[in-house]
């Protein structure tokens, strides 16, 4: 199978700054930075091999063994934290770091082990658990272990973290799921394929987030079509479909008349936005502060979304391409971009969600307006940590933009 | 929705073919507008960046029937239009338009098996008409293969995103550089990949190969040949000839 990875996402490994780039070897008990949340409410909770609690919902299907894949959800095992709000990476960029840390370990996940087309003999495990998905409330659930808890945190490239896992015997839903009728109508039709769907629900209003746990479970597209997708995958094929949507809209509306700059900075990461009188082109400058001897990654499209994959950005590329085209389509508005990401040594890794996230607040701060493309970069030359010649280098759209001739003004 | 004559009717020998030349212009506009008269169909339109253009012309005497009552714009998105033609296979094509419901209909037919399949599409709203083209004059031409074209400008893309294209009486220069790599095709006049090198003095430019390499992707089945027309500094013609027609590409150079 092609490696999906792009250059930079390898760097989302190995970046504790706690146990110093490894990151696997580390358990809850013993980590700095989690030690305390496990001595206060977990060692107690997980005596029996009973367990309940409430779940965001939470479901996770990992890539390892593909097709053969570990699937599970989570319950929230301490007790003052609001399980919504962990699974509702909209809302993350009010905390540090280590909050942010503090409550998503705080999620126990419970694994099970399943093909991704068929649903084998457990198949009542698997409804529970896709059904759970679905879900636009928590859940509760009470599950059933079938083996010690691992007090292993799970870190991974694009999904947030997770703390203790185990693998499940039984789970049983505790009450009811919350499920809208127009998602509901979608989940039992097998004849409408899942970019349409997607496309029809992120209309009526729900969010990528929680697309991106209807697509992965499994629960969209034809009947042909539907089968568990791994989170990481899901993530950057909902943000690729969306955002070619929404491209469809944006390629239909005006040119904005100058460069407008906006920038965000959050959780250790900072994002830079240029706005180009341009009709859509976008790169993604990526700079890892922590590796200032490796030069930024980039990619870039111009005029159409790009048919190869991003391989040097990854899942960052698409996930900051949605909100822009998500920006300019609420705005009717049309324009290229570029934006210039830089990762600041404290960062550890919290997923691909921040990518999104920051930039869309970067586009709701205060913009810069500028006349030419040199005064937009002089302007954000002093904000920049790595230096803006090093960041031209590795660009392809600001040479682009400088050089490139029209055929109107021969 | 009533059936009515269509304005606009044409048929091809050959489906693929027609297929072939869509694809060509999709690399430059997403939505186009064909024009026809009692003389032509034609298409001409630049990409957003108003950075490339196509102009593709097709005369009635190389269609097996042309039938235009009074010249009509008919808008289409290309890529909707080329998803179809993509299903051609060794079959002929039928065009036939009808102005009062604003659909396109596409005809492939196998007579000797007796097959025929219609495939009907809406039309757009027409624009605000055909883009008119540059009048550009040309310091040197030349016509060179158009496999080994393709594959100069395909090569240039591992090195960077532009490349310079240079017009010599004795040859043409295809080359790119970045930092660390550079590449260099050499065409020589004398040889059986260059058909033509028609210039007193040496000519050159730059190309973002973002254009230079979609347009001679989406084109190098068109024909063998590629007629190459340049001015230092100015924009590049690329031409293919086509029967009882032409598609041309001009694209603006980038000043280094």
């Amino acid at each position: 199978m092609k490696n999906l990875y792009a250059f930079s996402e390898t760097n989302e490994e190995n970046v504790c700054i706690v146990c110093h780039g490894i990151a696997r070897l580390c358990k809850l008990g013993t980590c700095p930075l989690y030690r305390d949340l496990f001595r206060e409410t977990l060692a107690e909770k997980l005596s029996g091999r009973q367990l309940s609690g409430p779940s965001p919902p939470t479901f996770l299907v990992g890539e390892k063994g593909y097709p053969r894949v570990a699937l599970g959800s989570a319950l929230v095992y301490a007790d003052d934290i609001n399980p919504a709000l962990l699974e509702s990476p909209n809302k993350w960029l009010d905390f540090s770091v280590n909050e942010l840390l503090r409550l998503r370990l705080s999620l126990l996940l419970g694994l099970t082990t399943t093909h991704v087309k068929t649903p084998i003999n457990r198949r009542d495990l698997l409804t529970t658990l896709q059904e759970s998905a679905a879900s636009v409330k928590p859940v509760d659930f009470e599950i059933t272990t079938a083996g010690s808890v691992k007090t292993l945190p799970g870190f991974s490239i694009r999904t947030a973290p997770y703390g203790p896992s185990a693998r499940v015997e039984k789970v049983k839903l505790m009450g009811n799921v919350s499920i809208p009728r127009k998602v509901d109508s979608y989940l039992n039709d097998p004849y409408v394929k899942a970019e349409e769907t997607l496309t029809s629900l992120y209309k009526a209003g729900h969010d990528e987030y929680y697309l991106t746990r209807l697509f992965s479970a499994g629960l969209l597209g034809t009947a042909r079509q539907r089968k568990l997708v791994p989170t990481e995958w899901s993530i950057t094929a909902v943000d690729d479909i969306l955002s070619k949507q929404l491209y469809k809209q944006v390629r239909q509306y005006s040119i904005i008349n100058e460069y407008r700059v906006t920038s965000y900075s959050a959780v250790e990461n900072a994002a830079t936005v240029v706005l180009t009188p341009t009709p859509w082109m976008y790169e993604l400058l990526e700079g890892w502060l922590r590796y200032m001897d490796k030069p930024p990654y980039s990619d870039h499209e111009i005029l159409r979304p790009r048919k190869t994959y991003a391989e040097n950005t990854g899942g960052a590329y698409y996930a900051v391409r949605f909100s822009l085209l998500k920006h300019l389509a609420e705005r009717r508005e049309q324009s290229g971009a570029i934006v210039f990401f830089e990762i600041k040594p404290g960062w550890v890794p919290l997923g691909v969600w921040r990518f999104r996230e920051i930039v869309k607040k970067a586009l709701e701060q205060r913009t810069e307006r500028f006349q030419s493309l040199d005064e937009a970069l002089a302007h954000i030359e002093p904000h920049l940590s790595i230096p803006l010649h090093v960041y031209l280098k590795q660009s392809s759209l600001i040479p682009l933009l400088r050089k490139q001739q029209k055929l109107d003004i021969q | 929705m009533s059936e009515s004559q269509p304005t606009f009717k044409l048929t091809l020998p050959s489906a693929d073919y027609f297929a072939s030349i869509v694809k060509a212009i999709s690399a430059v506009v997403d939505e186009g507008s064909f024009t026809a008269d009692s003389e032509s169909l034609k298409l001409t339109g630049m990409d957003p960046a108003h950075v490339s253009l196509v102009n593709f012309v097709f005369n009635r005497e190389a269609a097996e029937e042309y039938v235009c009552e009074k010249p009509v714009e008919i808008k289409v998105n290309i890529s909707s239009l080329y998803k179809f033609l993509k299903r051609a296979g060794n079959e002929s094509l039928t065009i036939e338009y009808d102005e009062v419901n604003k659909r396109l209909t596409l005809v492939f037919a196998n007579t000797a098996a007796r097959k025929e399949r219609r495939f009907v599409m809406s039309t757009l709203e027409p624009g605000a008409g055909p883009t008119p083209v540059p009048k550009l004059t040309f310091e040197a031409r030349c016509r060179v293969d158009t496999a080994a074209f393709y594959e100069a400008v395909d090569d240039a893309t591992i090195v960077s995103d532009y490349a310079r294209i240079i017009i010599r009486p004795n040859e043409l220069v295809i080359s790119s550089k970045s930092d660390v790599q550079t590449h260099v095709t050499r065409l020589e006049k004398d040889g059986s990949l260059v058909h033509e090198i028609s210039t007193d003095k040496e000519v050159s430019a730059s190309f973002s190969l973002a254009y230079l390499e979609k347009i001679m992707s989406a084109s190098k089945t068109l024909s063998d040949e590629t007629g190459i027309e340049l001015s230092t500094n100015k924009p590049i013609k690329l031409s293919f000839p086509l029967t009882g027609g032409k598609i041309e590409f001009l694209i603006a150079p980038r000043l280094e």
